[in-house]
């Protein structure tokens, strides 16, 4: 990522849909910019017409749980709550609240009112017929005036009452996160690697966790296919076999994510938290041997 | 009547796969091999001829990473192991285990 595409990135973060406890993106432009922070996500949206369609998917994009996490803890995303949350919302508002929202809506309408105003004098002063009050071209115009209903959650960040109760609230940020029931080992294990550069990927296709890119997967081969196990937990020689050996066979490695136990480094220094906590991630390859 | 574990995979290094100089090498709780391949183990190698370790094991043990952290910690700067995996119908078969994240040889 070049330092040009990195501003642009950074300048406001995304908004990521919660749906059923997935993560979706609805907007081609924030694909773009999730691109260049290294997060691929799965097209996953079909024509209406073609339901069973498996090639050739469009938008939205779904994300992976651990990439959503890295997002927001990255402070590069926000999410954006489903329909429910928002019923739950509408029932729990005061008059305060109402009044903010009305203002708001009022805002916009006179904005717009005043755009078509100025147009439409523009327009009468061309031709020379700029003879009536503004007046009642207002009460013309209000005749016309349309609500905009986005259909997209990419203007949510323009409510300031959406803003204040959900998006840039840390704790319903944070309670949306959690909801997402997200495996700790996997995301420490996805950070590390994000840590390294690596492009990471649902690992399905391999019979593992992720598969590691070492940069855009459209410009590179995969070089890992990574498992997540617990510290103590059996990794299993037959795993390591039948995965050593078909990672080497399609030139990859096959990789063995874990983190330490707790208890075992408390002797170890203070550091700073976020270095320390991927300190105790630890890694080992396994490739076949070529003999044997 | 069945041969030890680390015997069977001594010889198998010494007379199937030509290994030379193989000796066991005894850690605080296992006992591994040190020796020489026939020929480089990766191709990329800078070195001519590395000294490996093979930690013998049988197909139906458990191992961990807690246990691969160990024996790493033991061999302190070894960057690499080999898993010799030993089946009850006599056949070994031979994984390496690198120390981390490791990009896989070109060939």
């Amino acid at each position: 990522m070049n330092k040009e595409e990195g501003a642009m990135v950074t300048d406001e973060k995304l908004p990521i849909s919660i749906i059923n406890n997935k993560a979706f993106i609805f907007d081609l432009n924030v694909i773009k910019k999730l691109r260049f922070l290294g997060i691929g996500g799965v097209l996953s949206g079909t024509l209406p017409t073609a339901p069973q369609q498996n090639v050739f998917l469009g938008l939205p994009l779904q994300l992976m749980i651990e990439e959503v996490v890295w997002l927001v803890e990255n402070e590069y995303a926000y999410l954006v709550p489903e329909r429910d949350f928002l019923n739950d919302l509408i029932q729990g508002l005061n008059n305060d609240d109402v009044l903010q929202i009305q203002n708001e809506k009022q805002k916009l309408m006179d904005l717009e009112q005043n755009e078509k105003l100025i147009q439409l004098n523009d327009k009468l002063d061309k031709l020379g017929k700029n003879n009536t009050s503004d007046e009642t071209k207002l009460k013309n115009i209000n005749q016309s005036l349309s609500i905009k209903i986005f259909d997209n959650s990419n203007n949510l960040k323009n409510s300031e009452f959406l803003k204040k109760t959900i998006l840039q609230n840390k704790l319903i940020q944070k309670n949306l996160l959690n909801s997402l029931n997200y495996n700790n080992l996997n995301y420490k294990i996805f950070n590390h690697l994000k840590l390294k550069n690596y492009f990471l990927a649902p690992g399905l296709r391999f019979g593992g966790k992720f598969i590691g890119y070492p940069g855009d997967p459209l410009r590179y081969h995969a070089h890992l296919i990574i498992n997540t196990i617990n510290w103590n937990q059996d990794i299993g020689l037959m795993n390591i076999v039948n995965g050593g050996r078909l990672a080497t066979g399609v030139k990859k490695v096959w990789l063995i994510g874990s983190e330490r136990d707790d208890d075992e480094d408390e002797q170890e220094d203070e550091q700073d938290e976020q270095e320390e906590k991927d300190e105790k991630v630890r890694c080992f390859s396994v490739e076949w041997a070529g003999f044997g | 009547m069945s041969i030890p574990l680390v015997d069977q995979v001594q010889q198998n290094l010494l007379f199937q796969q030509l290994w030379t100089q193989v000796t066991p090498i005894k850690l605080s709780n296992i006992t591994i091999l040190q020796g020489f391949p026939k020929e480089k183990l990766i191709s990329d190698d800078e070195t001519n001829l590395n000294k490996e370790f093979v930690l013998p094991i049988k197909l139906k043990d458990e191992i961990t990473p807690n246990m691969l952290d160990q024996v790493f910690k033991e061999l302190q700067g070894v960057k690499r192991l080999v898993l010799g995996i030993v089946n009850d119908d006599g056949t070994v078969v031979y994984y390496i285990v690198h120390d981390g994240v490791y990009k896989p040889k070109k060939n």
